[in-house]
């Protein structure tokens, strides 16, 4: 059987570019399961002008919503196919340029030569790179440049058709037996930087490879470090480096942090804190930390600077929560707050946060486990357990008080009064004087 | 007045409380309110949407970039929380409504062909006085009071994940390539539940704004020091957007500014 003398070079790129042994599909943008449905048809079907006839299949099945591609057939001559808005150009006199941009369906054009071993140059996407080629089976890439050999039909005019013969069973015993394909030996290596072994690759672990697997379904689920834990601890094993021409997936994500608008916050020398340096923050003039966009320091009034470098530093003390016995608390966690309150208490459909329990006595409006007094970043949130009795929230004198929803937490500001079930109060007064931040 | 150890019948908290304290009347509404959007140049549509009622509940959606159909995402989050969320108050009642809308939009995708459909909210909700805020992903919310700007979120993103748990992108494989990614959002059979949402303090004279992340992601202190200049909320918005717009910002822009008053 003859060996193809068709070489397939690539851009890098989040494409995807899959080979058959006289075929090939390219997809711009392999994102969705109809795309990975396409290339599942196409490497999975029985020779290779089925497996264009698959694609043209799949198109339909979708009703063309699939997206921009390329497929090409060549043996005795090449049959090209063009999805969407995508260019595909050729060195073929009778092929300079074929789009599917326009057109509602696809585009087809077969080219038929009467010279045997006649090439044609076939150019889609981004700029290849020379010294790769694509042998069989499925890679990332933006673009290729094939070099194609056709076989030419003996005393053949040379003809460009615009009419797909989709039941055109030219035989030729020389090119091989459907069966055979797949079990091609690779091409000899050469100076290649990217030769595909002979194996398939299938096309699904190719695009679970390209896309990450199910990234947009899961979150990380990184709950905050427990207050004991220190940065010193032995830390995960170290990402493996990006493979080389990995795709990026898409624009949100390929953002550099600073695009993010992600404060480049350096970590302050280690405090007496045992907590990570989670929090944006920038400093005052004293010294201080304070929310990044506040223009004046919460603890000292001291100017803070907008444009200053960012810091992030361990949770800052919001508050003291005072008790109607005179016990004070620094609000910089999460205190549930009860006559016996449990600690293991969580609103429904949310992460689990390490609480603090802190015991109330009082009137018996008081339920057992009644108030979460919370310091997430720089506001302190109130939230009301489901208690029997209701909590209810002054925010200062003279204020309506505000009854609280269960388990929707409230802000509330220094100065705060904020009634569990009854007469029984606790009050929110100003952090204490901070040591300086440097 | 309640006997020890005896079961006592919820008395009326508010009433409790008032009896307690002095307190007066300072209820506030939303006195004006304007949006401005424009399309990036990231697609080739705004996959932005907004959508508010009766003056009282506003909602912003951002259709996932390089997703197919954010446009389509946006609009259905839009439209599904404007229809469910008017009168909720209770916590069951906001993650009926998050449910909802995110397997709407998931539908809305399937029904396309599209798979990975998803986009970012956030709600804004002045009612009686009392305001309430919402959000997924990383559409930001944030209150002008007294020239200081407070934000009222934080971005439900890969990158905020990493600095709560105080790790670096170097820690988690995959980190660095999806810093901007979002770990909670409206399209996922369950990527929703740990949505934000929190009751907030309205003043008269505060201003409240969403802001899409093609906008948020690009503003400087100058830029909020003019906005909050504005009196009106037409011109904070379009300044916010225009703003962004020439610091270079790709991607679709959209802004929602609500000015609070006091209650008629």
């Amino acid at each position: 059987m003859r060996r193809s003398e068709s070489q397939v070079a690539i851009a890098a790129g989040r494409g995807m570019v899959a080979r058959r042994e006289r075929s090939l599909l390219y997809v711009p943008e392999p994102d969705t399961d109809a795309h990975r449905a396409i290339l599942a048809h196409f490497l999975d079907a029985a020779d290779d002008r089925a497996a264009v006839t698959a694609v043209g299949d799949a198109l339909i099945g979708d009703e063309f919503s699939s997206g921009p591609l390329v497929a090409l057939r060549w043996d005795t001559d090449l049959h090209v196919l063009v999805m969407g808005a995508i260019e595909l150009r050729s060195d073929h006199p009778a092929l300079p340029m074929i789009t599917g941009a326009g057109s509602t369906s696809w585009v087809e054009r077969v080219l038929r030569t009467s010279t045997p071993g006649a090439t044609v140059e076939v150019v889609v996407g981004d700029e290849a790179l020379d010294g790769t080629d694509v042998s069989l089976g499925s890679v990332p890439a933006g673009g290729f440049r094939a070099r194609l050999a056709l076989a030419g039909l003996d005393a053949t005019p040379a003809e460009v058709s615009d009419r797909v013969d989709e039941h055109a069973e030219i035989a030729h015993p020389e090119f091989g037996d459907p069966a055979d394909v797949g079990h091609v030996d690779p091409e000899p290596a050469g100076d290649r930087a990217h030769d595909v072994p002979g194996a398939r690759i299938r096309p699904l672990d190719a695009l679970q490879a390209v896309t990450g697997g199910d990234w947009m379904e899961e979150s990380l689920g990184l709950r905050p470090a427990p207050a004991s834990s220190r940065s010193t601890a032995p830390s995960p094993a170290p990402a493996p480096p990006p493979s080389p021409g990995a795709p990026p997936l898409d624009d949100e994500i390929t953002l550099a942090p600073e695009d993010l608008g992600l404060e480049q916050a350096a970590t302050l020398p280690p405090t007496t804190s045992d907590r990570p340096p989670a929090v944006v923050s920038r400093v005052c003039t004293g010294g201080h930390p304070n929310p990044p966009d506040t223009g004046r320091c919460r603890t000292c009034g001291a100017p803070v600077d907008p444009d200053g470098a960012p810091v992030r530093v361990p949770q800052p003390v919001l508050a003291v929560l005072r008790l109607p016995d005179g016990d004070e608390f620094p609000i910089d966690r999460a205190y549930v707050l009860g006559r016996r309150p449990d600690a293991s208490v969580q609103r429904p459909g949310s992460h689990a946060v390490d609480l603090t329990a802190i015991e109330v006595a009082g009137d018996a409006a008081i339920s057992r486990t009644h108030l979460i007094v919370s310091a997430e970043e720089w506001t302190v949130t109130v939230t009301d357990c489901a208690s029997r009795s209701g909590t209810a929230v002054v925010p200062a004198p003279g204020d309506d008080p505000v009854t609280l929803e269960p388990w929707v937490p409230h802000e509330v500001p220094i100065g705060a009064t904020v009634y569990l079930g009854g007469p029984t109060s606790v009050s929110l007064g100003p952090p204490p004087p901070t040591a300086s931040a440097s | 007045m309640h006997g020890l150890g005896e079961e006592t019948l919820p008395g009326d908290i508010e009433l409790v409380v008032r009896s307690l304290t002095a307190s007066g009347s300072r209820a506030s509404s939303v006195s004006d309110w304007a949006a401005a959007s424009e399309q990036g140049a990231m697609h080739d549509r705004n996959e932005d949407a907004w959508g508010q009622r009766a003056g009282t509940l506003f909602v912003l959606a951002d259709g996932m970039g390089g997703r197919p159909a954010g446009d389509l995402a946006a609009v259905t989050a839009v439209a599904s929380l404007l229809d469910s969320l008017s009168m909720v108050t209770d916590l069951d009642g906001w993650n009926r409504c998050m449910a909802t809308a995110s397997h709407e939009v998931r539908d809305a995708g399937l029904r396309r062909g599209h798979d990975r459909i998803g986009a970012a909210v956030g709600i804004v909700r002045v009612l009686d006085g009392r305001g309430v805020i919402a959000h997924a992903g990383d559409v930001r919310i944030v209150r002008l009071r007294n020239d200081q700007v407070q934000r009222l979120t934080t971005d439900h993103t890969v990158a905020h994940e990493l600095d709560r748990a105080g790790l670096t992108a170097d820690a988690v494989p995959g980190a660095h390539r999806r810093l901007g990614a979002l770990t909670v959002f409206l399209g996922g059979t369950d990527s929703w539940r740990s949505f934000g949402v929190r009751s907030v303090d309205v003043r008269p004279g505060d201003r409240l704004v969403l802001l899409s992340d093609g906008v948020h992601r690009h503003l400087t202190p100058t830029d909020w020091t003019d906005a909050a200049a504005m009196h009106s909320s037409q011109g904070m918005a379009d300044h916010l957007v225009v703003a962004a717009r020439r610091r270079g910002g790709r991607d679709d822009r959209t802004v929602v500014a609500i000015t609070v008053g006091a209650h008629p």
